[in-house]
């Protein structure tokens, strides 16, 4: 999936740049879809960390990838963890709370196309993780279950449940529109 | 993307669910949409062409100090090796057999007419002849007579000095007035002056 950067472009061709540019979206998806606070700058020290090991990687773009991802996962657990410990007072945003009634708008807009990613923080938190990390990050049914330290099959059955419950909320919604 | 998305949802056998895989399919994209801008650290990193020229002067100051060492190391060795043969009696002493023969080669060969050094080749000329020896005289330099009979005062001793004066003539302080002593040679200085004072004659009788 990490496609070759193209010397055409202006962009730099080393690996790790090549790396950059494919995963650094894909990566500040994932943390986005999961709440944390300042993705960008996660991200920033997910792909840091990254190019510290750049070198050492065996397996290719696949490595690249499930060791991003696997970063990237554990920067994620830090974050839930802290939050847990110390949990942060912001002010309330009804339009941010997760539990609020879609309004038909809404719903339309959903469905049509405009917030997808919307739809993840419904899910279960391992759910979510699955879904997350095979849509968003792009990694096959091994490099979750790498990432997530759990097994394949374990992996498949949250995929299966969180797909859906996916459908489900598709469903209900377009009855409720 | 979407055979991606088509695998995922034959996994869960959901492939029948168009709404579903579109759904995903707008979730990729969305999630995707945004490029960070990396941190200057990250820039710093990704832009490795501007770094190259400083990692080749830093290799050829690594080379240089390489160079520096090595050059050190061969001082030493050499500072280590003169001490130890200025230890060595028997390396002082060939070294000193080879600076004489260098020497010998920048010596300046003697001329052919040069008179060849003699012992004593200041022969007393006269009265005040000074009979000296030079310094170069040789111990086995065979004293030239001189012609008058005159007692030369050439000295016999090595070292160019008389053994002592003796006293001849009436400068005798001798008990037997007649008798002379040694020879007649007068006054012998035994330094060596050639003075030839001694005047050759009998002693005096009373």
């Amino acid at each position: 999936m990490l496609s070759e950067p193209s010397a055409r472009d202006g962009a730099s061709t080393d690996p790790f740049s090549a790396a950059y540019r494919e995963l650094s979206p894909r990566v500040l998806g994932y943390l986005r879809s999961h709440g944390v606070d300042d993705p960008e700058a996660v991200t920033d020290d997910v792909l840091l960390a990254l190019y510290r090991r750049f070198a050492s990687i065996d397996g290719g773009e696949d490595g690249v990838r499930t060791l991003t991802f696997s970063i990237a996962h554990a920067r994620l657990v830090d974050f839930h963890r802290a939050q847990a410990r110390r949990p942060r007072h912001i002010r309330f945003d009804a339009d941010e709370d997760p539990r609020r009634s879609v309004s038909a708008e809404d719903a339309a807009i959903d469905v049509a196309g405009g917030r997808a990613t919307a739809l993840l923080p419904r899910l279960g938190d391992d759910q979510r993780q699955v879904i997350s990390l095979r849509v968003i990050g792009g990694l096959s049914l091994e490099e979750t279950a790498q990432v997530m330290d759990r097994s394949v099959g374990s992996i498949k059955q949250l995929q299966r449940r969180g797909l859906e419950c996916l459908r489900s909320l598709i469903a209900r919604e377009a009855i409720d529109v | 993307m979407s055979e991606f998305i088509d695998g995922i949802l034959a996994e869960s056998g959901l492939h029948d669910d168009p709404v579903l895989r579109d759904l995903l399919v707008d979730m990729e994209r969305e999630a995707t949409a945004v490029r960070p801008m990396p941190s200057a650290e990250l820039m710093g990193l990704m832009t490795p062409r501007q770094v190259r020229p400083r990692r080749t002067a830093l290799r050829r100051s690594g080379a240089g100090r390489a160079a520096i060492i090595t050059g050190i190391a061969v001082v030493g060795a050499l500072g280590l090796g003169a001490g130890a043969a200025a230890a060595s009696s028997e390396a002082r002493s060939l070294i000193g057999a080879g600076v004489a023969v260098i020497a010998r080669l920048f010596e300046p060969a003697p001329a052919a007419n040069a008179p060849a050094p003699t012992v004593g080749t200041t022969q007393s000329a006269g009265i005040g002849g000074s009979a000296q020896p030079s310094a170069d005289a040789t111990p086995s330099g065979d004293p030239t007579p001189s012609p008058s009979g005159d007692a030369s005062g050439a000295d016999h001793s090595p070292s160019g000095k008389g053994a002592g004066s003796q006293n001849a003539g009436g400068s005798s302080s001798s008990s037997n007035p007649g008798e002379t002593h040694g020879n007649d040679t007068g006054n012998q200085s035994g330094h060596g002056n050639g003075a030839g004072k001694g005047n050759g004659g009998p002693a005096p009788t009373p």
